[in-house]
């Protein structure tokens, strides 16, 4: 009886395991999602309400991660520090880079070239978003998968 | 109060007088301070100096980190920040098809600070009952902004006050009490202010600052011929080379104006007609 609560516990754990590896593609869909809805109210704000960027940034979704990424980089700003804004700790170098260009460009431009600013941003957006959503078709499930295959290699040879 | 500057450079011009009126930052000198001492208005330097970057990053922090928010008042060489602080902006302009789009490299800024004086105008309110037309006459920095903020505020706690604020100094984005019967349009064109605050707002009086063109006077000549009574201001360093400007002359050959006030150094001064009258047939 106990044997089968460990294998039971093994394959449950192991799978979980896989799953939150893989995970990422999951929170940078969501990520970026919203960065795309940001990208698009900004560029509303810029065609007719010219709210300042502050205001903006204190804009609230489900994800902690994009909360936290706004809100770091408006502390940054009304604090005058030259220190980095947070990022996800599952973000590469290369998205780290986008986002670090995009943040840091917005609200620097007149109204025209910010809007300019602002569509050539929702274009590598867009792209961007079509690359995260294939590879979370493609890799989401792997993780589980692969953690299940271990956790049931793993009861083998426990019994 | 100067919240946009670095917190140590705020704290080091704030130390420097009991009261402030003018802050220059100019790339690569000395920042300098108009302020009063309890004694007399006077000029101090700061030993640091403000770079090229500094000015930048100031810039964007005056502007709430949006430039494009600031964009038309930037077209007109200055920027007022969230106190009602205006500040002059100097670099290289951008011109498209003779007009300017924006300015770019910035090389000085010219911070004023407002000040609210209460009870500054009394000695003209109290002279009279009822609302009177009255035109403010003084060169920069005599406190035309400061008395005419007054004195629509002691109109305001009687009659309907409509204050045009073109740069938000009169107001400071709320921070100055305007009276009870206050209202305010802000950073709008004296045209858009004059010709709609007289159709929609019912107003008793006008106020403005600065008049600075012929269109500007006719939007002016509009209220004052509805029946409106107005309180504006305008430049000059005494009346004789004000009736100089030809725009101005119309507004003193129809008596529109029930007064002329002439401030010099804060101090009010109701002309008599024929002060002035000498140097219009002149």
């Amino acid at each position: 009886m106990v044997k089968i609560f460990i294998c039971i516990a093994v394959i449950v754990s192991s799978t979980l395991i896989g799953k939150s590896l893989t995970d990422k593609h999951a929170k940078k869909l969501s990520f970026f999602s919203l960065l795309k809805d940001f990208n698009s109210s900004l560029k509303r704000n810029v065609k007719f309400r010219r709210q300042n960027l502050i205001e903006l940034l204190d804009l609230k979704s489900n994800d902690e991660d994009f909360n936290c990424f706004l809100s770091s980089y408006k502390l940054k700003v009304l604090s005058k520090s030259d220190e980095e804004c947070f990022y996800p700790k599952w973000i590469d170098n290369d998205d780290k880079y986008f986002l670090k260009s995009y943040i840091e460009g917005v609200g620097k431009n007149g109204s025209q070239s910010e809007l300019d600013f602002i569509n050539s941003y929702e274009e590598i957006i867009d792209e961007k978003l079509l690359k995260i959503k294939e590879d979370k078709r493609k890799f989401a499930n792997l993780g589980q998968k692969l953690g299940f295959i271990f956790g049931v290699g793993l009861v083998v040879i426990i019994i | 109060m100067l919240d946009f500057l670095d917190y140590n450079l705020k704290n080091k011009i704030i130390s420097l007088f009991a009261k402030i009126f003018e802050v220059r930052l100019r790339q690569d000198k000395p920042v300098a301070v108009k302020g009063f001492d309890g004694e007399k208005v006077s000029v101090k330097y700061l030993s640091s100096s403000t770079t090229k970057n500094d000015l930048e990053k100031i810039i964007y922090s005056l502007c709430n980190y949006s430039v494009y928010s600031v964009e038309e008042s930037l077209k007109n060489g200055f920027i007022t920040s969230n106190d009602g602080e205006r500040v002059g902006v100097c670099g290289s302009c951008v011109l498209s098809l003779d007009n300017v789009v924006t300015i770019k490299d910035f090389s000085s800024l010219c911070i004023r600070i407002p000040n609210d004086v209460k009870g500054c105008s009394n000695s003209y309110f109290n002279l009279f009952s009822g609302i009177r037309s009255c035109l403010v006459v003084a060169k920069p920095f005599e406190g035309k902004t400061t008395f005419i903020r007054d004195l629509g505020r002691n109109y305001a706690n009687e009659y309907n006050v409509l204050f045009i604020d073109e740069r938000d100094e009169l107001s400071a984005s709320g921070k100055f009490n305007l009276g009870k019967n206050a209202d305010v349009i802000r950073y709008s064109t004296k045209k858009f202010g004059f010709y709609n605050g007289v159709r929609s707002y019912n107003p008793d009086v006008i106020v403005c600052d600065e008049i600075m063109s012929s269109d500007d006077l006719q939007a002016v000549q509009f209220a004052l011929l509805s029946g409106v009574k107005v309180i504006a201001s305008i430049h000059s360093n005494n009346i004789k080379n004000l009736l100089k400007k030809q725009f101005i002359s119309a507004i003193f050959k129809n008596k529109l104006f029930d007064d002329i006030i002439v401030l010099d150094a804060f101090k009010p001064t109701l002309l008599k007609e024929s002060q002035w009258l000498k140097y219009l047939s002149a």
